[in-house]
Formats: C-alpha cells, structure tokens, sequence
C-alpha cells in the first residue's frame, strides 16, 4: 500500500545554513502525525516542501503514490494546506474566501456555494458573513483557514500550528473536525508546540531538531525509547510526550532536563 | 459537512480548470477592489483617483507625443543615432511612474496563489498580464509605439525593423524592471540589509548636507568670476536691464 506522504533525503539549504537535512518520513494513510520540533528546527520548512511552497535542495516527496516534482497539480488538488500565516485575503468576506479557494480548486459554483455555508455554520462563523476578514479575531482567521483548507475533500490536510493564539472553544471546534476527517480515511500532518494536543490527537510521532529527524514512532515506541535510553528510568512512570520530546531535544542537545535549575538564579 | 474527506469532486479538465482559475482571480480582484470601498474615506480616496487620471494621462499621452515627433524629427533628418536620447528618457519614464504609482490601489500577493493547483505556464502568465497592466508598463508602451509611428512616417521602409527593435526593447525593459523589483524585495528582505540600507542612506542625507555647508563656504571665500558663456548669456536675455548685466566691476 503506498504511503500517503514519503520523503527520501529531503533537504534544503539557504546558502549555506541547512535547514533541513536529509529527512526520511513515512505517513500511511489514515494516520494524525505529528511533527515536532523546537523553534527553528526546520518544521515549516518541511510542511513547505511537503506543500510544494518551497523546493527542495535534494530529495524527493511521494504523496499518494505521486512524485510532487512532477505531478505537482494532481497533488495539490488532493491536499489541503493551513498555512503558517495563514495566507488569507483580508480584504474578503469569509463566504467570498471560501468560494475564490473553493473556485481554485476546481469545485463548481453550487457546489463552493453549499459546502462553503456548511463550513461557515460548522464554525461558528455563520453570522460574520459581512465582516471582513482583516477584522477577524485570531481564531476566527484560524478558523476560516482551516475551512477553506478542507472545502475541496483533500485526502491530506497539512496544518502549520493550527492551535497557536487559538481559544479553547475555538480550539475545540477544529479538534471536532479534524477528528471527523481522521474517522472518514484522510491523513492530517500537524506540527503544534502545544503538545498535550498532540498527544492526545495523533497517533504518530515524529521529532526533528536542527533540521534532522531524530524520532519518529508512536508515542508507545517513542516512551519506550526513552526509558531504554535512560539509566535511572522507572518502567511504571508513564512519560508525557511532553517529557519524552525534552528528553529527546535534550539528548541531542547535550542538556539533560531544563536548564532554568543552574541559570539566572538571580531572578529569586 | 458531506464533503469533507469524500474524493474529489471536481474533474474539470487542466485547461477547463486553467480559464476557472482566471475568471476567480479576476473576480478577486473585483471584490477586494469593491471591498475596499466600505473603508472610511475610501470612497474620498476613489474620487480624487478619478480626478487624478487626467494627469495620469498626460504623464502618458505627453511624452508618447514628444517621444513619436522627436524619433519622426531625428529620423527625417538623418540623425539616427540621437534616438537613443528619447529611448533613455523612456527608461526614466518608465522608472519613475513606476514609484510615483507603486501605491496605488488594493491588490494580493500573486505569490499566495503557488498553493492552488495551479499551473506553472498559467501562474506566469497571470503575473506577466497582471504586470502588463501597470501605469509604468502603460505608458512606456505608449511611448514605443508613438517612437515607431514617428519612424513609420519619417521613412516607412524601417518601421518593421524599427517595430522590432523597440519591442525587443520593451521587453527588456519589463524583464529589468521586474528583475529589479524582485532583487530589492528579496535583499530587504534581510534584516541586516534593511539595516545597512538605512545607514547607507542616512549617511548620504547627511553627507548631502555636510557637503551643501561646504560648499557654500567655499563659494563665500572665493568670489570667481562667472564664466564669459554665462556673461554672454545674461548679455542676450537681459539686454536693456542695467541691473542685470554683468558686474562692471569685476572686469575692471
């Protein structure tokens, strides 16, 4: 069965910092992936190449079986895409966002049209169809992103931090749907800091730091590699992810548990 | 929510998609220019947009005249190799309508479309034809075409070549034009090249004025006399006025 995302040696450089270095990934079908990584660590850079925003220095990326390079068309018409920035057109009404993505996308008029007052009332949006979408709050931007993001039926979503400056019912709302879609067979790859929404979302895990993958798993494989790695572990101490990504990023890092303990001690 | 995670519905062909794609953005275009009006005072700022094309126009009509008489006048006198003069004016031209008009009007980033499937070919061509439609590439056009009707008329037998010549320059001017504009964003796109960049220019205002200070107190020290050609000159255009003339005394 063919992977849903599989990258060979991915790589991209800017000059001559790498930013992301020789990654190998696997998603199958029908799974939520996670992919983490502390700040700078090449998640967006990776979720860009995924995406065909950005072209890799090396490497190739399969999605459905297809070679992004040169199938980049087919691919992009079975993805859906939340960007980092959100790419939306402030100056739009959200009814009129989601029928220019919708129209891009190939749907006919009608069909944009329905789907579009669908997703509009699944989010809480239904009653800002005149505001402008420069005068949406946070979340609601975040929202309509992710509405525009799936007006197509993508089989793959791919959400740049969909959670960040995101309230907790707004929230709520696009982890409702982003569960539905996992329940009807699409695949999602989400990057988030907000890791206890990660732990209890996705079902694959995969670490990157300084533009190398260096786990990658389900949260069950990547506890256990910790506790093997670990010499003091206690094998019934359940780790949050959490606690596994620090452990990890720490391990290469070369810093075991957080440094605030031996540093500005002057704060008091 | 049906369609959420179902197969793809839409199976318009790549050329069917392509002509939707266009007729979408020119849509968008459409609304967010329409939009824009809802801003307070946005309907003040449509006004005096409008009260402003004539101008606009004849920041384009009049140097498309002067362009196509002066190539008809060098043309006819056998003084070819001076159309580089009008051609150099167009350059300017080109340039400096471009900055006086880089703000106008509301519009996107054609950039944020490489996310749709969206054809390579098409995506070019979209940014070209929306380019194409730019106050600069107007009026420079204009400007060719009158110079080449200028030539057609001062010696029909080199218009064709002359029509060539000044579209291959056309070109080159839109590709240097865009080359450039793509160069400044790409390189103040840095922080440290934005931040050398205002230095460079603060330390040229203020070498401007360092300068200007200097030289006025040169001027001050050294009297020199003006030069016979502007004596001459003072002499022709201010023959009776005994004020005007040249200081007597300096040729005493």
């Amino acid at each position: 069965m063919n992977a849903a995302i599989s990258t060979t040696g991915l790589t991209r450089r800017f000059g001559d910092f790498v930013a992301v270095q020789n990654v190998n990934l696997h998603v199958a079908p029908g799974q939520f992936y996670g992919f983490l990584g502390p700040n700078g660590a090449g998640k967006s850079t990776t979720i860009k190449m995924l995406t065909g925003l950005l072209a890799p220095t090396s490497g190739s990326i399969q999605v459905l079986g297809l070679d992004f390079a040169a199938h980049a068309i087919e691919v992009k018409r079975q993805i859906g895409v939340v960007p980092e920035g959100l790419a939306l057109f402030g100056r739009l009404t959200a009814s009129e966002y989601l029928r220019f993505v919708g129209q891009m996308y190939g749907l006919d008029r009608a069909t944009t049209l329905q789907r579009s007052e669908e997703l509009l009332e699944f989010m809480n949006l239904a009653g800002e169809t005149k505001k402008l979408i420069t005068d949406f709050s946070h979340g609601m931007q975040k929202k309509l992103a992710l509405a525009a993001a799936v007006i197509h039926g993508p089989k793959i979503l791919f959400l740049d931090e969909p959670f960040e400056g995101v309230d907790a019912i707004a929230a709520g709302t696009l982890k409702q749907m982003l569960q539905g879609m996992i329940a009807r067979g699409a695949t999602i790859f989400l990057t988030s800091h907000v890791l206890e929404i990660v732990e209890r979302l996705c079902s694959h895990i995969a670490i990157i730091n300084r533009g190398e993958l260096i786990a990658e798993g389900s949260i069950e494989e990547l506890r256990a590699g910790v506790h093997t790695q670990s010499d003091s572990h206690d094998p019934s101490a359940l780790l949050t992810l959490e606690e596994i990504f620090i452990r990890v990023i720490g391990k290469q890092d070369g810093v075991e548990g957080p440094q605030a303990e031996q540093e500005l001690s002057w704060l008091g | 929510m049906a369609g959420i995670g179902a197969q793809i519905e839409a199976d318009l062909s790549p050329s069917a998609l392509s002509a939707q794609q266009f007729r979408t953005i020119a849509w968008l275009r459409w609304r967010i220019f329409a939009n824009s009006m809802r801003r307070k005072g946005a309907v003040g700022e449509l006004v005096a947009k409008i009260l402003s094309y004539p101008l606009l126009a004849l920041m384009v009509f009049g140097p498309a005249t002067g362009a196509g008489f002066a190539s008809y006048y060098l043309v006819s006198r056998n003084m070819d190799a001076y159309l580089a003069i009008p051609l150099w004016i167009i350059v300017v031209l080109w340039q400096f309508i471009g900055v006086s008009t880089s703000a106008s009007g509301p519009s996107f980033d054609l950039t944020s479309l490489v996310r749709f499937p969206l054809r390579y070919r098409d995506y070019l061509l979209m940014r070209l034809s929306f380019g194409l439609m730019d106050p600069p590439t107007l009026a420079g056009t204009a400007c060719l075409i009158a110079m080449s009707l200028g030539i057609a008329i001062a010696s029909p037998a080199l218009f064709p070549w002359a029509a060539l010549c000044l579209l291959v320059y056309a070109v080159c001017l839109i590709l240097f034009a865009r080359m450039i504009y793509t160069w400044t964003e790409r390189w103040l796109a840095q922080r440290r090249t934005r931040e050398l960049f205002t230095g460079v220019l603060l330390a040229v205002s203020l070498g401007f004025q360092f300068v200007a200070q200097y030289a006025q107190k040169i001027g001050d020290r050294h009297h020199a006399p003006p030069s016979p050609f502007l004596l001459k000159l003072r002499t022709f255009w201010w023959p009776s006025t005994g004020c005007c003339r040249p200081d007597s005394r300096q040729h005493r």
